[in-house]
């Protein structure tokens, strides 16, 4: 996992929002184009799936397996990227798959963005006994074996791709929580001595025009950040069966169906791998230039 | 470059360089079992869960209890008739209500003597609660129920004539009897492995103690079993091989290289839970003609079927059942299965006694199943929604979502949830919970009793009658064939029963499964029942390499 | 400092009582009959009673909840429904796997991790800088778990020099199976370390007291190593402390793709059983893992820099 630490970011922000040069500074470098581009892509064919998608993803097609059963290899005829052990077409499946990839990585890394900054606003603003109790409900978090414990729920109570998105943004808000908790305490002394200087502006007033827009420049590149985090995590969940039901197309159940054919169909565990790779790679660029955007006065 | 990195390259490049020398060598990590003896190199995916006959019931368990113990009877290659084990002879008597067994001059593994009251004490093992014994092949006996609840004082359900006499003693006539004892559950304990007030299902398998071919010389949970030939084995040039060397955790795949690297010697059959070497495994060899002969396959006696809830809507009207029953296409099945499925139409395997050989093929009628839809109110399908369970594993899951795809092509919307064997087993036999779903009966014992009882009798309360269908005919037909002792009325009172079953369109027979294995060219007897046994599976003892 | 270390331990013992209660209760909800699964799928309905009224399953739940909290307190979490042996046991018997591969994988990545970060910060925005982070953001973005089938594909099964999965003892016999788990781990895990090196040892490298030292005329690889490395691996050993976490629930991973009889694995197989005992059991060894060595790391952090206050 890729996340700069708490320290790090907060001071990398420790400027007074400069919002237009940060914004130059970002859209200025080349692979903020090249990762940004991808995921324009990405996003277009996951909204356009019923156009783009040349076959039905979860219709397993006579023509789509040998008379023995075995599943066609790349470039068959009416199968560019092959067909899965029931017939069914991968690159059908892989552009479905990228529909939940993105629902379930922005989604959850929204859920955390917001649940996080607001508890950890929440803890630095009031302080004091609000702060211990928030703060070491983050440190549980923290410590909880989340993987075991998520597809353990899921093998209960069954999966659904709600469920497991609530869940990861829960488990994502603990690193967020605590880079706004950070934040606002720095902010709040600020505005304390704000205050103290200029006359009748209220707290509540002076919060409101620096804590938040200085806030969410903060949290923000974390949080794009974590969305690649959040789509390997539920392709990690995935793989180990914790995943949405059956036939869901989603890229980690694939990997693991196509791990159990590895010596005669390697071609189904690599591509949707691929497609994971190449998206988390595209979201954590995007990230990491945005970082170095806010850094690059020092 | 800078020195600094220059030494943490240097460092990485170092420890790579030893990790890969010793990673060329041979990569033997294991323990080696003895030298100089032939060894039979084998393989399981997971930990074996108990060496208790009581509990190792299941399919990875089931193998190695076979193994280590013995039983009273056993079946010939063939598993079309019962042959002496323990028991030399035997005879019914009192209307086939008593069974006098003659037993041989035979030792556990340890020297202790095979005795008519080490007999005795087993049954009175299997029916005390706290043994939690999995199979209920004892039941019939008198006063087994009571002494079910209350295991102190004498058991008169057995009684000991002699030091190698015994007699059991039942309610009413069992047919089957003979058949439960050649199973797993039917093994003969060493009572003086486990003291008469403390024994439960840890202290035996941590100690398994048999008269079967094979002892335990080390198990190492996550890694290895090592067995070896017992001494006291009585029958005659048996064990063929001295030492068994079975390494636990490896995943098909893995077992599939080693096969390839001829470090493993048989690969599949009982040896693994689904009782097949796995696709790709079978992909391999269908491509590869130097293979073919040592590919051998039988059918397995197991039942793959999809079965209605009669007592939960849209089930409950025979219309729509008929309607999912005309729409299954089994050979897509057997096809995504490559090939390795017989389709099933009825739910005795062919190769048991009580398969109906008269009974047609069951076809798939798209064209009826969307006429009886409409007839039922659900034309084209509209508002038919329903939830089927089934199991959670990858091949299971494969066939639940081809059943969901052949029913959308008549517009039916059905929702696949694989569950844990824990819940699916809890939600099946409640009764308002599950609408449908994929289940498999396997035979625990080759007796159409273990079929029909368990799954149509309706009277039988936490029985397997998961479609919950009840029809007095049904029952009769049932209790009939369970009590009568002439087998060919018993086969008569089956096959009305199974019609009657068929006709209920509660239980849609899906396939049968087939069994294989793989093995090397070296490995003897090529005869495949010794590797394919339909009831006993591998029979290890046979086995031997060139 | 007494205080503070009772303070810390009382926390812990809530941790691992918080989290052993969610997983108790959760297993609690499990819609299945545990009599019924240690029973066996044919057994009848009287043994199936017979065996409740042994294992106290029906009970109302804050009794059997008692016990069980009573019992853990004897370390003893239960049997096992699908072993049917004495659960903790059982997962401490995995322990020692997991503990060799959780070792190995950590040194990978930091054997990778480290000397590159030091590498493209001595080099920063250099044309190697930009190739070597560019490699090692596309290391961390890979699959973990795809990664390693990947590696099996190739090395092992195509070009056969390392073996496909499982263990191999502990002694070097067994190392050719560390290999590839570890070096998967290293890769994808290495960016972690080496991009926050790199960040950290560039802003110490800044610093106004490096330069002096410099300015004095101190050699370079002098500077290097006494300030700048340093002061720049603390927030390495906090990311470790931080990163405990992760590693374990990246384990589960890993011991599943190469067969590894460790505790994720073992941990997996009774998910899928839904061997409620089982899952207790780890899940009591994972809480206490990471508690404890994440107040080991705070320790060795405190004793670093005495500046920190914990009060």
């Amino acid at each position: 996992m890729l996340a700069p630490s708490v320290d790090e970011v907060v001071r990398a922000s420790d400027v007074e929002p400069r919002g237009p040069s940060t914004l130059v500074r970002f859209v200025r470098q080349p692979r903020t184009w090249l990762a940004g581009g991808f995921v324009l892509l990405l996003i277009l064919v996951a909204l356009g799936a019923p156009l783009v998608s040349p076959k039905n993803p979860d219709f397993p097609y006579p023509n789509g397996l040998s008379m023995i059963g075995a599943p066609l290899p790349p470039l068959s005829a009416g199968f560019p990227l092959g067909t899965d052990s029931l017939g069914r077409d991968v690159l059908s499946r892989l552009i479905w798959g990228s529909r939940l990839a993105l629902e379930v990585g922005v989604g959850s890394s929204a859920v955390a963005l917001v649940g996080g900054t607001l508890l950890g606003m929440v803890a630095g603003y009031f302080k004091g006994a609000v702060d211990v109790a928030i703060m070491r409900w983050v440190d549980m978090m923290l410590a909880f074996p989340f993987v075991l414990f998520v597809i353990f729920v899921a093998a209960v109570f069954g999966s659904s791709v709600p469920i497991i998105l609530v869940a990861i943004g829960i488990l994502q808000m603990a690193p967020i929580a605590r880079l706004a908790r950070a934040k606002t305490l720095e902010i709040v002394a600020m505005a304390y001595v704000e205050a103290a200087t200029a006359s009748g502006a209220s707290r509540a007033r002076i919060l409101a025009r620096h804590a938040v827009p200085n806030l969410v420049t903060t949290v923000l590149p974390y949080a794009l950040l974590q969305v690649g985090t959040n789509i390997t995590l539920e392709s990690a969940l995935s793989y180990l069966g914790a995943g949405p039901p059956p036939p869901t197309p989603d890229w980690g159940a694939m990997v693991n169906e196509g791990q159990q054919g590895l010596t005669t169909t390697p071609w189904l565990f690599f591509f949707p791998g691929l497609c994971i790779m190449l998206t988390v790679v595209a979201f954590n660029l995007l990230a990491d230039s945005w970082l170095t955007a806010i850094r690059a006065t020092r | 470059m800078k020195s600094s990195f220059r030494a943490a390259l240097g460092g990485a490049v170092g420890l790579s360089l030893v990790l890969g020398a010793s990673g060329l060598g041979l990569a033997h990590g294991h323990t080696r079992a003895a030298a100089g003896s032939s060894t039979l190199n084998l393989a399981v995916q997971t930990d074996i869960p108990s060496f208790d006959p009581a509990v190792g019931v299941d399919t990875e368990s089931v193998e190695f209890v076979d193994a280590i113990y013995s039983q009273l009877v056993t079946y010939s290659p063939t598993g079309q008739t019962i042959e002496p084990d323990l028991a030399t002879s035997w005879a019914w008597s009192d209307h086939n209500t008593v069974l006098t067994m003659h037993l041989r001059k035979a030792e556990f593994s340890n020297g202790n003597p095979v005795t008519a009251q080490d007999v005795k004490w087993t049954v009175e093992f299997m029916l005390n609660p706290k043994a939690t014994a999995s199979l209920p092949i004892y039941a019939g006996l008198v006063g087994a129920a009571a002494y079910a609840k209350h295991p102190t004082g004498n058991f008169a359900g057995v009684t000991v004539l002699g030091t190698n006499v015994v007699q059991f003693h039942f309610g009413q006539p069992e047919p089957y009897f003979l058949a439960a004892l050649t199973s797993g559950s039917g093994s003969i304990l060493d009572p003086s492995v486990v003291g008469p007030d403390n024994f439960s299902a840890g202290k035996i398998s941590g100690h398994p103690v048999g008269s079967g071919p094979y002892m335990i010389q080390t198990y190492t949970p996550g890694q290895q079993l090592i067995l070896v030939k017992n001494p006291h084995y009585y029958m005659p040039g048996l064990p063929k091989t001295d030492t068994i060397d079975v390494k636990i955790g490896l995943s098909p795949s893995s077992q599939l290289l080693l096969f390839q690297q001829h470090k493993l010697d048989v690969i599949g059959g009982g040896l693994s839970d689904s009782l097949q070497i796995d696709s790709s495994a079978f992909l391999q060899q269908y491509s590869n003609p130097t293979l073919h002969k040592d590919y051998l396959t039988n059918v397995a006696l197991e039942t793959y079927y999809f079965y209605l809830n009669t007592q939960m809507k849209p089930f409950n009207n025979p219309l729509v059942r008929k309607a999912v029953f005309d729409a299954i296409d089994r050979s897509q099945l057997q096809r995504i299965l490559n090939g390795r499925a017989v389709p099933a139409n009825q739910v005795i395997p062919p190769g048991m006694f009580g398969h109906d050989a008269n009974l047609p093929t069951l076809k798939t009628n798209l064209a009826a199943a969307r006429a009886l839809l409409a007839k039922a109110g659900y034309p084209g399908g509209k508002g038919l929604t329903f939830t089927f369970v089934g199991f959670n594993d990858p091949t299971s899951i494969k066939i639940e979502q081809a059943i969901q795809a052949q029913l959308a092509q008549i517009g039916i919307k059905a929702t696949v949830k694989p569950e844990a064997l824990g819940p699916l087993v809890q939600g099946v036999l409640t009764k308002n919970t599950d609408q449908a779903g994929y289940a498999l009966w396997q035979d625990d014992y080759a007796d159409p009793e273990d079929f029909m009882w368990n799954m149509f009798y309706s009277q039988n309360p936490g029985g397997w009658d998961i479609s919950f269908y009840s029809n007095a005919k049904l029952d009769a037909a049932i209790t009939a064939g369970d009590t009568t002792v002439n087998q060919a009325a018993r086969l008569l009172d089956y096959n009305k029963a199974q019609k009657l079953g068929l006709a209920s369109y509660a239980w849609i027979p899906l396939y049968y499964g087939v069994t294989d294995i793989l093995k090397q060219p070296n490995v003897e007897p090529a005869n495949k029942l010794y590797y394919l046994h339909p009831v006993l599976q591998l029979q290890l003892q046979y086995l031997y390499k060139n | 400092m007494s205080r503070y270390i009772a303070q810390r331990l009382v926390w812990m013992l809530v941790t691992v009582w918080g989290v052993l209660t969610i997983t108790w209760v959760i297993g609690f909800l499990v819609p299945s009959d545990p009599a019924r699964i240690i029973a066996g799928v044919h057994a009848t309905p009287q043994t199936v009673a017979a065996v409740a009224r042994l294992y106290g399953f029906n009970q109302p739940f804050y009794v059997q909840y008692v016990r069980f909290l009573w019992n853990v307190l004897h370390l003893n979490v239960g049997t096992s429904y699908h072993f049917h042996a004495s659960a903790l046991p059982l997962v401490m018997q995995r322990l020692g796997a997991t503990g060799e591969l959780g070792l190995a994988a950590v040194l990978a990545e930091l054997l990778i991790g480290v000397p590159l970060g030091i590498l493209t910060a001595q080099r920063r925005d250099t044309r190697l800088d930009v190739l070597v982070s560019g490699g090692l953001v596309a290391g961390s973005s890979m699959p973990t778990y795809w990664f390693g089938i990947l590696l099996i594909y190739v090395v092992a099964f195509k070009a056969g020099i390392l073996p496909v999965g499982g263990f191999g003892g502990y002694g070097p016999g067994g190392w050719s199976y560390l290999v590839l788990p570890a070096v998967t781990y290293g890769i994808t895990g290495a960016a972690y370390y080496g991009r926050l090196l790199r960040a950290s040892l560039i802003d110490v490298m800044a610093q106004d007291h490096v330069r002096t030292a410099r300015a004095k005329g101190l050699s370079g690889r002098g500077v290097l190593w006494r300030h700048v490395v340093r002061n720049g691996l603390m927030p390495l050993v906090t990311q470790l402390g931080i990163d405990l976490a992760n590693t374990l629930s990246g384990l589960i991973v890993l011991e599943t793709v190469f067969d590894w009889p460790g505790v994720g694995s073992l941990v997996v197989q009774a998910i899928d059983y839904v061997d409620v005992p089982l899952i207790l059991a780890a899940t009591l060894l994972a809480s206490v893992l990471v508690v404890v060595l994440n107040f080991a790391v705070d320790l060795v952090y405190l004793a670093l820099d005495p500046r920190i206050s914990y009060t």
